[in-house]
């Protein structure tokens, strides 16, 4: 079965971007527009791995991210940091990585595909 | 180069012909001295007491006072005392007869520049008149120097205050411009991408992507420009309808497919005006653009319209944009023109209004903005119809 990432991000140009970079390597995909949006998708969609944006409406990521690893079932999907400010590290420790944008797409699926296979 | 080269004729000049004031009480040695420094090419003013050499002082200002210490009524030393107030810089040299030892020490002590003695070596003279020339040329070199230095040190405050607000401007920018080459990768891919599948709607969307993406980066890159480089506006006389329904065109293709009208008001306009049509072009864009974020952001209202007037008096041709958008609080409205000031968030530069009120500013005209919160806001330009002598 297909591994499932769920994309949480604002711009819908790299939203499409990412979806299709995604798509065509053999993975589904879901997409959340903010944090909220996020915290109930990863709820319906269970999905394997992250991609989240740091600045986002309503509700940034980090906070999205706290929430989600105070949650037992959820805890433990890796999330892949994907952010344009320029010191991204520290917000999210836990994370498999953090990549700044503009971010190189090789470098992307690789982690993806060594994170989740 | 050619400072040294002028600074060359003038130490020429300072040496072949000062002026210089002689006073003696002795016919016979202010004879022989006005010949003598005449000779040499000085110009002389001969005096025979104080009370004449502070006249004649006060008339030419020498820069070389020739004085004989021992004169009655105003002495030497008196008259090297008022000549000092009168101009510090004024070089005084003292005549001194036999024995005037102590009245020359004195006369030191009062910033006498040098002092000869009699029975006069003309010799002797002249190389004090050299010394004290001389020193006349430093000082004014100093001078020369210190100006410079001044000049050079205000350019380089200048150029600091530019290098500094364009370091903020980068930070304020970068971001976007992070957003922008991810954009712009993201259609590549959706292009490149769309190619391998053979996939016309991904490949409509890539270029699509690339294409706007790269008309934001057009208009950031030009943004920058202007603000790097001020160039002088060039006015000329441009076809106002023509012109407004250029500027027309370009937000209505913007707001196609959103519930906006656009009303264009040209009816009352003048036929022609003098402008900078590059300049004002881009200026009422920007303003025009906010009135569609304006209306795009407010989500009260069922439907918005912009109104985009232009319209004459006696005076001034007035543009009269309005919009029934979220409008502005008063906190926003003081800021809108600062450099880098946005209210939208990741959205906005902080470079547009600012380059707008630049520019019209530049035509000797003025920007008056009028909003409130949910109603909307409205903007009035005026612009003078005749150019100001002074420009």
């Amino acid at each position: 079965m297909a591994k499932r990432i769920m994309i949480v991000e604002d711009d819908p140009i790299v939203v499409k971007y990412l979806k299709a970079l995604f798509d065509d390597n053999g993975y589904e995909t879901v997409v959340a527009y903010d944090g909220t949006e996020a915290e109930n998708a990863v709820k319906e969609a269970k999905p394997d791995l992250i991609t989240l944006d740091l600045e986002l409406p309503k509700e940034w990521g980090p906070r999205f991210y706290r929430k989600m690893r105070k949650d037992e079932k959820f805890k433990d999907i890796p999330v892949i940091v994907i952010s344009g400010l320029s010191n991204p590290k520290h917000a999210i420790t836990k994370a498999v990585a953090v990549l700044r944008k503009p971010f190189d797409e090789e470098r992307l699926l690789g982690i993806v595909k060594s994170t989740v296979g | 180069m050619q400072l040294y080269f002028l600074m060359g004729i003038m130490m020429d000049d300072i040496n072949a012909k000062s002026t210089i004031l002689l006073v003696d009480d002795e016919e016979d040695i202010r004879d022989v001295l006005t010949l003598s420094l005449s000779d040499l090419g000085h110009k002389v003013y001969p005096a025979e007491n104080g009370k004449e050499a502070i006249r004649i002082f006060k008339e030419i200002n020498p820069p070389v006072v020739l004085t004989d210490i021992k004169m009655p009524g105003i002495d030497g030393i008196e008259l090297l005392r008022s000549i000092k107030r009168e101009n510090p810089d004024t070089e005084v040299i003292m005549i001194t007869g036999h024995g005037d030892m102590d009245l020359a020490i004195k006369s030191l002590k009062y910033e006498a520049s040098d002092f000869i003695a009699k029975p006069i070596n003309i010799d002797a003279l002249h190389i004090a008149l050299k010394r004290v020339l001389d020193r006349i040329l430093m000082r004014q070199k100093l001078w020369e120097y210190t100006e410079n230095l001044e000049r050079l040190v205000s350019e380089k405050m200048a150029l600091q205050d530019r290098l500094s607000s364009l370091g903020l401007m980068i930070g304020s920018i970068s971001h976007d411009v992070k957003g922008l080459l991810t954009g712009l990768d993201g259609g590549i891919y959706l292009l490149s991408s769309g190619f391998k599948k053979n996939d016309q709607n991904q490949m409509d969307e890539g270029f699509l992507v690339v294409k706007t993406i790269s008309s934001r980066i057009r208009k950031m890159v030009f943004d920058i420009l202007f603000y790097a480089k001020e160039r002088e506006i060039r006015r000329e006389p441009v076809d106002v309808l023509g012109f407004a329904d250029g500027v027309a065109d370009v937000i209505e293709a913007k707001i196609k497919d959103r519930r906006i009208e656009f009303n264009r008001d040209f009816d009352k306009a003048p036929e022609e005006f003098e402008v900078d049509a590059d300049f004002l072009r881009s200026a009422l864009i920007n303003i025009l653009d906010n009135a569609v974020d304006a209306c795009l952001e407010d989500e009260q209202k069922k439907s918005h319209k912009i109104t985009f007037c232009i319209r004459e008096d006696n005076t001034y041709t007035i543009i009269d944009i309005h919009d029934n958008g979220i409008g502005m609080d008063s906190d926003t409205l003081e800021k809108i023109f600062d450099l880098f000031f946005s209210s939208k968030g990741g959205k906005g530069t902080g470079f547009g209004l600012f380059i707008s009120d630049n520019i019209i500013k530049q035509h000797g005209g003025t920007i008056r903005v009028k909003s409130a919160m949910h109603k909307g806001t409205n903007f009035i330009i005026k612009l003078p119809k005749k150019r100001h002598k002074a420009e």
